[in-house]
C-alpha cells in the first residue's frame, strides 16, 4: 500500500516587495508517493521551484513568507516541528540544483566538497566516518554515477570539468547522503542535449536502481514524459492539470496544458503553432479566480472564482470549470 | 529540392582562430580552433538553420560573419563582393546589409535607453531618413514586430521578454537589410511565446525576402522552420541537407546521436527518431581537436581509419552533403 511521502496542502506563499505583496503561490497542493516519479512542469515563474524551496526550507524568507497550508513530510508538519527535527527531516530530501557550475564552491575540489557531504550527513544521524571510510564512500558514489577516472577526479577543482561532469558529482552529492525523497529542479537545463540524455538515462538507471522517490522540476516536457509517472502542470502559482504522465499527454484536458504542449516544436514538422496569446499575471495584481483566464479562449463568467480541481477520472484533476460536473 | 534562388552569402573554408595567451615560462601557445574550414551558400530564399551544442563554433562562425570577429583564413562573399579583407569604410555600408539579432535581449538592449533611443541608433549611424521622419520610421518598425507605437517611450525593463525580443529584431531591421543572422533568437525565451517570435521571423522571411542564417541548438524547431539544416561540430559542418530529406534519413553518427537524444512530447515523434544511438562522452576542448575525424572518440561506428584521416565531405545527393568515411568512396 502506498503511502504519502510528501504532502502539501492549499499552499499559499506570498513576496512582501517594495511594490506590495506578490501572491506568488495561489493555494497550491501536491502529494508525492514512496517510490513515484513526480514531475512538475510550467513556464518560467510559475511557482515550480518556489513550491519545492519551501518544502526544503530553503525559500528566501523575508520577502518570502508562507501564508497559509500545510507540508507535511512522512506525517509531520513542515511548518510546525522543531528546528532541531526539521534538521533531521532534511537530511532525508536532497535536492540536485538547476545550474551545477552555479551550485559547486569553486575554490575547493570537488572531493572535498563531496566528504563534507558524508560527514555533514553522518553527524545529523548521530554516526560518525572517519577520513578514510568516507574516502570510500565518496569514490563509490562518483563511480556510481559514472565519473570518468574518479581517483583523479576528486582533487579536480569544479573549473576542471565539463558541465556534464559537474552535474554528475551533484547528483553523487544528492544521493550519497541515502535520502527518502530526491527534488531535482532543472536537472538538466543547463546542458547540451547530447549530455542531457546520458544524464537523464543515468538518473533513471539509479531512481529505479534504488526505488527513490524523485520530484523533478522542469519546463521541458519532453524531459516530463521520459522521466515520470505522474505529471502536475502548474500556471501563475496555480494547478492546472494532474495525471498520469503518459495519460497527461495523450488526454490533456486544461487549455493551458494544451496550449503548452502545443506550443512546442515538434520532430515530425507540422508548423509552428503560435504558442499562447498573452502573458503571464502580475502577481501584485493577479487576475481573480483561474488566473489562466486573460489568456484563456474558453473563459467564462464563473471563470472569475477560483475552479477546484475537478477529478475527470482516478489520478486525473483539472482545475478548469469547463469540466465542472 | 526547389530553386532557393541566387546564392546571397557565400562561404569558402572560412576559418577563425583565437590564440591562446602565451604562458612567460612555458611557450605553449597554439589557437584554439572556434571555425576551422567551413564551406557553405546561404540563398536568397533560405533559412539555413546552424544546429550544433555549445562550443561546436556556431556563433563564433556568426560573429565571423558580421564582422564582430575578423576571419583567420578563407573567403566569405556577399552579394558577389568578396568582404574577407574589405576596409573600414566599406564595413559601414556592409554592415547595413546584415544585420544579427543576438540570443539574449535581456542583455542585448541597453537598459538606459528608450525603445526610441534603441531603434534611432541605426538609424543616425547609417543616416537614414532626418530628424522628423526617423520618429515615423520608428513607428512604422514597431508596428511591423507588432508593438503598438506607444512602446517607444518605455525601457526594456518595462517589457517582457518577447516583447524585447521584438525590439532586438525591430532593431536589426532598421537598416533594411538584406540578410539577418539569427543567434538563437527564442532560446531565452518560454515555448508559449517562442512560437509567436518565430511566426513573425517567418512573416518578415516572406514579405521582406529576406534570407536567414538561424543558429540553433533546438533541432525540433528546425524542422519546422528551416529550409535546410547544417550540422556543426568542433568548428566544421558535418552534415547538410534540406530539411526533410535530413530528417527523413540523417546519415552522419553524431546527427543520429544528436537526433536520438531529443526529449520528444508525442509518440509520433518517437517513431521518427533513429533508433537509439546511446549518447557517450562529451564534446572535446577546441584547444585539443581529436586527431582524423573529430568525431571519432564519441562515435558507435568508428573504423580504424576515422582516427588517422580526417574525412572530407562527401554528396550522397545533390543537396546532401556529410562528412563521414561510412560514405567516402562509395558509389
Amino acid at each position: 500500500m502506498p503511502f504519502p511521502i510528501l504532502e502539501v496542502r492549499d499552499l499559499r506563499i506570498d513576496f512582501d516587495m517594495y511594490e506590495g505583496t506578490f501572491k506568488v503561490l495561489d493555494g497550491f497542493s501536491l502529494v508525492v508517493e514512496k517510490g513515484e516519479k513526480v514531475g512538475i512542469v510550467g513556464e518560467t515563474g510559475c511557482g515550480k521551484s518556489i513550491t519545492m524551496q519551501a518544502v526544503l526550507g530553503i525559500l528566501p524568507m523575508p520577502p518570502g513568507r508562507i501564508s497559509s497550508g500545510e507540508m507535511c513530510f512522512l506525517g509531520e508538519n513542515l511548518l510546525t516541528v522543531t528546528p532541531k527535527a526539521l534538521k533531521n527531516i532534511r537530511s532525508r530530501i536532497s535536492l540536485i540544483p538547476q545550474d551545477p557550475s552555479a551550485s559547486l564552491n569553486p575554490v575547493f575540489k570537488v572531493g572535498t566538497q563531496l566528504t563534507d557531504v558524508i560527514k555533514h550527513s553522518a553527524s545529523s544521524r548521530g554516526q560518525t566516518a572517519d577520513a578514510k571510510e568516507r574516502r570510500r564512500l565518496a569514490l563509490n558514489a562518483l563511480r556510481e554515477v559514472g565519473l570518468p577516472d574518479p581517483e583523479r577526479n576528486m582533487n579536480s577543482y569544479p573549473i576542471q570539468l565539463s558541465g556534464g561532469m559537474q552535474q554528475r558529482i551533484l547528483i553523487a552529492m544528492a544521493l550519497v547522503t541515502e535520502p527518502e525523497l530526491l527534488v531535482a529542479d532543472e536537472p538538466s537545463t543547463a546542458l547540451d542535449v547530447t549530455i542531457q540524455d546520458q544524464i537523464l538515462r543515468l538518473m533513471k538507471e539509479l531512481v529505479d536502481k534504488r526505488q527513490l522517490t524523485i520530484v523533478i522540476i522542469t519546463h521541458n516536457l519532453g524531459v516530463v514524459r521520459e522521466l515520470t509517472d505522474r505529471t502536475y502542470v502548474m500556471y501563475a502559482g496555480q494547478l492546472a492539470e494532474v495525471a498520469r504522465t503518459k495519460h497527461l499527454f495523450s488526454e490533456r484536458k486544461h487549455p493551458y496544458t494544451q496550449g503548452l504542449i502545443e506550443s512546442v516544436p515538434k520532430l515530425t514538422g507540422d508548423g509552428i503553432s503560435p504558442g499562447i496569446e498573452g502573458m503571464i499575471p502580475d502577481y501584485s495584481n493577479p487576475p481573480k479566480g483561474c488566473r489562466f483566464r486573460p489568456r484563456c479562449e474558453y473563459a467564462m463568467a464563473i471563470c472569475e472564482e477560483k475552479p477546484p480541481d475537478f477529478v475527470i477520472e482516478e489520478e486525473h484533476k483539472v482545475a478548469c470549470f469547463l469540466y465542472r460536473q | 529540392m526547389k530553386d532557393l534562388g541566387e546564392a546571397m552569402l557565400v562561404l569558402e573554408q572560412v576559418k577563425k582562430y583565437f590564440p591562446l595567451p602565451r604562458g612567460i615560462f612555458e611557450r605553449k601557445g597554439g589557437y584554439i580552433k572556434a571555425v576551422d574550414g567551413v564551406t557553405f551558400s546561404v540563398h536568397r530564399e533560405d533559412i539555413l538553420g546552424l544546429v550544433g551544442e555549445s562550443g561546436s563554433g556556431k556563433s563564433t562562425l556568426g560573429y565571423t560573419l558580421v564582422r564582430i570577429y575578423r576571419p583567420t583564413a578563407g573567403k566569405i562573399s556577399f552579394l558577389g563582393e568578396d568582404i574577407t579583407r574589405i576596409n573600414r569604410g566599406e564595413l559601414k555600408g556592409f554592415k547595413k546589409k546584415m544585420q544579427i539579432v543576438f540570443q539574449d535581449p535581456g542583455s542585448s538592449l541597453n537598459p538606459r535607453r528608450t525603445i526610441e533611443q534603441t531603434l534611432e541608433l541605426p538609424l543616425r549611424v547609417h543616416s537614414i531618413d532626418g530628424g522628423k521622419e526617423r520618429r515615423s520610421r520608428i513607428r512604422e518598425l514597431l508596428s511591423v514586430v507588432g508593438l503598438p507605437g506607444v512602446y517607444m517611450q518605455k525601457y526594456p525593463s518595462a517589457l517582457s521578454g518577447g516583447q524585447k525580443q521584438r525590439v532586438a529584431i525591430a532593431r536589426a531591421l532598421a537598416t533594411e537589410p538584406s540578410f539577418l543572422i539569427l543567434d538563437e533568437p527564442t532560446s531565452a525565451l518560454d515555448v508559449s511565446v517562442q512560437g509567436k517570435i518565430i511566426s513573425l521571423l517567418l512573416v518578415l522571411h516572406n514579405e521582406f525576402d529576406l534570407p536567414y542564417l538561424f543558429i540553433t541548438h533546438d533541432l525540433s524547431l528546425m524542422r519546422n522552420v528551416a529550409t535546410r539544416v547544417a550540422i556543426m561540430y568542433l568548428g566544421r559542418i558535418c552534415e547538410m541537407a534540406p530539411t526533410a530529406e535530413f530528417f527523413a534519413e540523417p546519415l552522419h553518427p553524431y546527427t543520429q546521436m544528436l537526433l536520438s537524444s531529443i526529449p520528444v512530447v508525442t509518440d509520433e515523434e518517437e517513431t521518427l527518431k533513429p533508433k537509439k544511438v546511446t549518447s557517450t562522452g562529451e564534446v572535446p576542448s577546441p584547444v585539443n581537436v581529436p586527431p582524423g575525424c573529430s568525431f571519432h572518440p564519441r562515435c558507435p561506428v568508428k573504423m580504424d581509419i576515422c582516427s588517422q584521416i580526417d574525412p572530407m565531405m562527401t554528396a550522397e545527393t545533390d543537396a546532401h552533403h556529410v562528412r563521414c568515411h561510412l560514405y567516402l568512396g562509395r558509389d
